[in-house]
């Protein structure tokens, strides 16, 4: 018979056990905001066809990287953007983008100033100071040929790529790259993954049939289409390159279809090596051998394949000491169906695939490329974070629940060996499905806090500002090479704070086509000192420092600061810093905050309105301040302290949506509703807008109202999901079952973790006669929120009436005391 | 009539008919045999006693009297049928397919004819045929739950799963207690990708067959797509208690228990699956998997080895063979099994390559560029020398360009190598 066969369970599933539930079961300390529309990270990434693609071509997407082009101590951000198979007018062609980091929150595009605006199959980025100017230079990857463009210093940069030989002679998928030391000669290197060589005129379609996936015709490949050779080149340091991928032994490799590229010191002996993530093939470990080859040692040292000895398809790279042993280890994104694979480094030259044993493995349903390991709640343990998001478009038409755009992935760090998947806990952004590609991690805000700046797919960029946990401490550190390269890629911090230890590198390349910010982050929990700081310097001199001030950056120079304190540098605070300021005003701030949170509101306002005087840029300040202005309501100041705050009009839209916004979180409803029309009279096409009014308008019974406001948002926002959840409230509200259960299964098709329109379909599957899809309903809902004691009743009503009775009573009793519980 | 003629072979045979309408089978075959013994050219009494005899399983006999019905008769759509049947379940798949066949083109409107032929069509390999069959019969009767369950079942395996998920859903929807079509339901729904419905389709069965353990385990494994690693647990353990012969329950729960970090109760499992199928290379492998990573070589090189008997085209199971005895200070061994994995491993790839050449030269054929098409159908050749298509295509491409000789030489090779060209 045609047993299913086991092929799917090579892979997956771990329990988390005891310590790591009871984590799991708290808030974590810290979340997310998306702010890339605020601050102006609009240019869409175009990249093959939406919803299919005839081509392998069309589903890498591109990467993206942070770099401080200017120098002015504030992370910039590099964007690469793709085409389509039928191109584009000249000049109409998407083109990468470059955006200035202003300092205040926002970015301007300033592709055109700077002379980046290519065009083309581009693909992904890495930075690196090439000829040791002081300022930092890019390369972008392609499909086709690659480009190397020199910060000239004054804004702009210069496409210098025939100049440093490093044309190409003929069309070569190019992807993932890093610039790298590799023979210690003070001058950075460049090593350029590829993935197949492509012909389009000879390759297989998914016309022809011989490419599915679960009986989706798809585009094909890698497997069964010729691999491409990585390339290294030799900075010659006269602004030249040598092409020495054949004898440098970098194309002697046990796989191919390169993609996610990052260096590293695989076994700590001071020479930078390099991972590279295959595609379908077990990956690279290219160990450094000091002679100007490498070896790829992934397969002999158990980097390369998973744990039962499959090659997996490899995308993404993250390296970090996660365990805090000195060595550096290794994280990589996969295939849907497949676990990520973590494998822990043992110093002795060998990989301990760790995947199940950390709790890696109880995912398999996401589809992995952009990662990091970044210790995200500062507490010294590094976390990671993934980005997702299917291969195939062709896969909406399947009723998966990955999907095509996924939700992130992220695993906190629980200092014992294992992660726990907290992204539920975190909600929305992480959790909101996107078709995510490259990812970049690096503090824009200098708030000592490691944000996420990431490239999705024929989508709009996202920015994640990380808000995390002021308890804990953090150190930044900027290494600058004297002898050794400039950026000090291959430099290794090693930090000390009591009895802790932790190691960090500078890298190049990393996560998926993507370059991270090179300076060095810490979290340190709750140490207020840093005891000691050593580096190893890329050409492998060693410093040390001591006593080190921490919620600071620092920059250390080599051969400068042997034995003393680091020169310190305040960094820029644009949002959310302690500001400068007397001790006189430090004490008004404080009072002014303790009265405001101990609720004395209306005493709180003249001490909040004479801090924010002092210290307009404190936006804890202005967001006390502006609290204050709506729970005594007066609208207009708390407007204008928003306007402020947000550098808005006060009568713009945007002011008026924003005050509205923290009305109605105030409860405030008939405040929420005046500053929502307002939006609305001013720009009826600003998004939220009209969902927030519509709610209002439920919670007081006008569902017609209700619905209109809310179909109105719909045609702003088609995928708003909880525009779509509330549509389908106000039907089962007037029992029109069918319409609601048709808005409901759009919600969850836009949003599906969120555990109400499954209630609500329960009960309208129930109310219709489907009890079988009722409880399935029903227990997805308890499974996304096991302590709603709605879905536990509803669903003990619907097992009672299929006869279910044991099971019913089980859920009555559920009900009933989560019931007593909040009472 | 009998009393008053009792040589009458006719009504013999009535009385017969008669008799096994009343479920007096035993004694309505009697009278057959009675009839027939009268009149061994009574095609009517052959062709009752052979059915009769099929119907009380006595499938040798059957076939005896039905052969005998068919050679007097060989446009019975009937005795077609059923002699049809007889032979598939005689494992003779191709009499059956000719039989059936001769049933259909005698009345073509029997749909359960229709549906049998598509079955052995199925069996046969000729899934294409075999759809088309089923869906006639599907047409002719659209009442029979078998036939879209048939038909749902071949569309899986030509991979049209979509297709399969409408066919087999109208066959529950009509059916809801045909457990088979709910279990394929829920095999096409898992590869269409539709975990939650499949999950929802196999615990339906297990909530009306509870003894089902084929429908435990299939749910056990939609569970575990699904990350639902607890209720893939309890269950597998269902299947496995259930049907103490099916190896596949233990194996699966082992896998589970190994990815949960409890090896030494994923060891017992898939030793319970060796003890119900000693040759399950894929228990052995992961046995294998587990003692290595315990840094227990001897018990490792042991399973690897009988996995890689058992299954010597396994790339992976050579590859740890190979890092077991490299690990065991055996670098000779080593080397050769990893040799052979690399080996496994190139012809794979290259098999995959062969396959896209194929379809290029078969483009370049199309657009008359026989010089590139004769490229790539060599090219094809290069990587896989027993790719039957690739020497047929090549075939093609040299009798375009007048080449007879090495044409027939190619088309000889590709019907050498399975070709039904």
């Amino acid at each position: 018979m045609r047993r299913l066969t086991c092929v799917v369970l090579v892979t997956a599933l771990a329990v988390i056990e005891g310590h790591g539930q009871a984590v799991q079961d708290s808030a974590p300390p810290f979340s997310f905001v998306n702010v890339a529309r605020e601050a102006g990270l609009n240019a869409p990434v175009v990249f093959g066809g939406a919803t299919s693609n005839k081509y392998l071509l069309e589903t890498t997407g591109t990467g993206v990287a942070f770099i401080d082009y200017d120098n002015d101590g504030l992370l910039d951000l590099f964007f690469v953007n793709g085409s389509t198979l039928e191109g584009f007018p000249a000049s109409k062609a998407p083109t990468n983008h470059l955006y200035r980091n202003k300092g205040d929150g926002t970015f301007e595009d300033v592709t055109s100033k700077a002379g980046l605006g290519d065009s083309g199959w581009g693909q992904g980025t890495c930075v690196g100071d090439v000829d040791n100017d002081g300022r930092d230079d890019l390369f972008v990857t392609y499909w086709g040929q690659n480009h190397l463009y020199r910060n000239t210093g004054s804004g702009r940069f210069e496409d210098v790529t025939r100049a440093a030989g490093l044309q190409q002679s003929r069309v070569r998928w190019n992807t993932g790259c890093a610039f790298l030391d590799y023979d210690r000669d003070g001058r950075l290197d460049l090593l350029v993954a590829n993935y197949i060589d492509l012909d389009l005129a000879t390759a297989p379609t998914p016309e022809s049939g011989l490419c599915r996936y679960k009986g989706l015709q798809v585009a094909c490949g890698p497997p069964g289409l010729t691999g491409g050779k990585n390339i290294l080149y030799h900075n010659r340091g006269d602004g030249t390159f040598e092409d020495v991928s054949e004898k440098s032994g970098i194309t002697r490799a046990s796989g191919t279809y390169g993609l996610g590229v990052s260096t590293f010191d695989f076994d700590n002996d001071g020479w930078v090596d390099v991972y590279v993530a295959n595609d379908s093939n077990p990956s690279a470990v290219y160990r450094n051998n000091h002679d100007g080859t490498f070896t790829d040692v992934g397969v002999k040292a158990g980097c390369a394949y998973s744990q039962d000895g499959k090659p997996q398809a490899g995308m993404g790279v993250a390296i970090g000491d996660y365990d805090r042993n000195g060595t550096m280890d290794i994280f990589k994104t996969n295939f849907a169906g497949d676990t990520s694979t973590l494998y822990a480094n043992s110093g002795e030259g060998l990989c301990d695939d760790r995947t199940f044993a950390a709790g890696i493995g109880m995912n398999t349903r996401w589809l992995g490329w952009g990662t990091g390991f970044v210790d995200l709640d500062n507490d010294g343990w590094l976390d990671l974070f993934l980005t997702n998001g299917h291969v195939y478009p062709e896969v909406r038409q399947l009723k998966t629940e990955a999907g095509y755009a996924q939700r992130k992935v992220i695993y906190r760090n629980l200092g014992n060996g294992r992660f726990a998947d907290i992204t539920e806990q975190l909600g929305a952004p992480v959790t909101t499905p996107k078709a995510g590609r490259g990812a970049a991690f690096g503090d824009f805000d200098n708030d000592g806090q490691i944000d996420v700046a990431i490239a999705n797919v024929n989508d709009q960029p996202d920015l994640f500002r990380l808000k995390g946990d002021s308890r804990n401490h953090w150190i930044t550190l900027k290494l600058v090479g004297t002898t050794s390269n400039r950026d000090a890629i291959g430099a290794r911090v090693h930090l000390v704070t009591g009895k802790a230890e932790q190691w960090q590198e500078i890298r190049g390349g990393g996560s998926y086509l993507s370059q991270n910010d090179f300076r060095v982050h810490f979290g340190l929990g709750a140490a207020t000192r840093v005891d000691r700081l050593e580096v190893r310097w890329p050409n492998g001199a060693e410093q040390s420092w001591q006593n080190l001030d921490v919620d600071k950056f620092h920059t250390l120079t080599e051969g400068a600061g042997q034995g003393q304190t680091a020169a310190t540098e305040q960094g820029h605070n644009p949002v959310a810093a302690e500001p400068k300021g007397s001790a006189a005003s430090q004490e008004a701030r404080s009072k002014a905050l303790s009265q405001y949170l101990a609720g004395h509101i209306a005493e709180a306002i003249p001490f909040l309105e004479e801090t924010l005087k002092a210290t307009p840029d404190d936006s804890q300040v202005a967001y006390a301040l502006a609290t204050a202005y709506a729970q005594t309501r007066q609208p207009d100041k708390a407007r204008g302290t928003i306007a402020r705050a947000f550098k808005v009009s006060p009568d713009s839209a945007a002011a008026h949506l924003l005050t509205g916004q923290m009305m109605n979180r105030l409860e405030l409803e008939d405040l929420a509703q005046a500053e929502l029309e307002a939006t609305i009279r001013i720009d009826p096409k600003l998004p939220e807008a009209h969902y927030l009014l519509g709610q209002i308008a439920i919670f007081r019974s006008r569902f017609d109202e209700g619905l209109a406001l809310m179909r109105e948002e719909l045609t702003l926002n088609p995928a708003h999901a909880m525009a779509l959840y509330r549509i389908g409230d106000i039907y089962v509200r007037q029992s029109k079952w069918n319409e609601a259960i048709d808005a409901l299964q759009r919600s969850i098709w836009m949003n599906p973790y969120f555990s109400g329109p499954y209630i609500l379909l329960g009960k309208s599957f129930s109310k219709t006669g489907q009890p079988g899809q009722a409880e399935d309903m029903l227990n997805q809902a308890i499974a996304f929120d096991p302590n709603n004691k709605s879905a536990h009743y509803l669903l003990a009503q619907v097992l009672q009436q299929a006869g279910k009775l044991e099971q019913a009573k089980r859920e009555f009793a559920i009900a009933e005391r989560l019931q007593g519980d909040s009472k | 009539m009998i009393a008053a003629n009792p040589s009458s072979a006719p009504a013999h045979d009535r009385l017969g008919f008669v008799l096994g309408k009343q479920g007096a089978t035993a004694e309505a075959i009697g009278e057959f045999r009675t009839a027939v013994s009268l009149d061994p050219k009574f095609a009517d009494a052959q062709y009752h006693l052979g059915a009769t005899l099929w119907w009380t399983k006595d499938i040798e006999a059957a076939r005896q009297a039905l052969e005998a019905a068919v050679k007097l008769r060989p446009t019975h759509a009937e005795s077609r049928y059923y002699l049809g049947l007889t032979k598939r379940q005689q494992g003779d798949v191709g009499g059956a397919i000719v039989d059936l066949r001769a049933a259909v083109a005698s009345a073509p409107s029997l749909a359960v004819a229709h549906m049998q032929l598509g079955v052995a069509l199925q069996e046969a390999g000729d899934i294409d045929a075999a759809i088309a069959s089923l869906e006639r019969a599907a047409t002719l009767d659209p009442s029979r739950a078998d036939t879209a369950n048939s038909l749902g079942l071949a569309l899986m395996q030509r991979g049209d799963a979509a297709r399969a998920v409408t066919t087999l859903r109208r066959a529950v929807d009509q059916h809801p207690e045909f457990g088979s079509a709910r279990l394929n339901l829920g095999t096409a729904l898992l590869q269409t990708g539709a975990i939650d419905e499949a999950t929802a389709e196999y615990r339906e069965l297990t909530r009306r067959e509870p003894e089902n353990a084929e429908a435990f385990y299939d749910l056990g494994l939609a569970l575990k797509q699904h990350d639902e690693f607890d209720a893939a647990e309890a269950a597998l353990r269902s299947a496995l208690r259930l049907d103490p012969k099916m190896a596949e329950a233990p194996y699966t729960l082992g896998v589970v228990l190994w990815q949960s970090g409890r090896a030494d109760e994923a060891i017992a499992m898939f030793r319970e699956a060796l003890s119900r199928r000693a040759e399950y290379a894929d228990a052995h492998y992961m046995l294998g998997t587990i003692f290595r990573q315990r840094g227990d070589l001897d018990s490792a090189l042991a399973e690897f080895r009988e996995t890689t008997r058992i299954n010597p085209s396994s790339p992976e199971a050579f590859r740890s063979l190979g890092q077991a005895l490299a690990a065991s200070h055996d670098p000779d061994g080593a080397s050769a099994a990893i040799a052979e994995a690399d080996r496994l491993t190139r012809v794979k790839a290259d098999s995959q390559a062969a396959v896209f050449a194929v379809n290029a030269g078969m483009e370049r054929l199309r657009k008359d560029d026989i010089a590139a098409a004769i490229g790539k159908f060599r090219e094809a050749i290069r990587l896989a020398p027993d790719n039957p298509q690739a020497h047929y295509q090549l075939s093609l491409a040299l009798r375009k360009r007048g080449a007879r000789a090495e044409a027939n030489a190619e088309l000889e090779t590709a019907r050498r190598l399975g070709c039904r060209c």
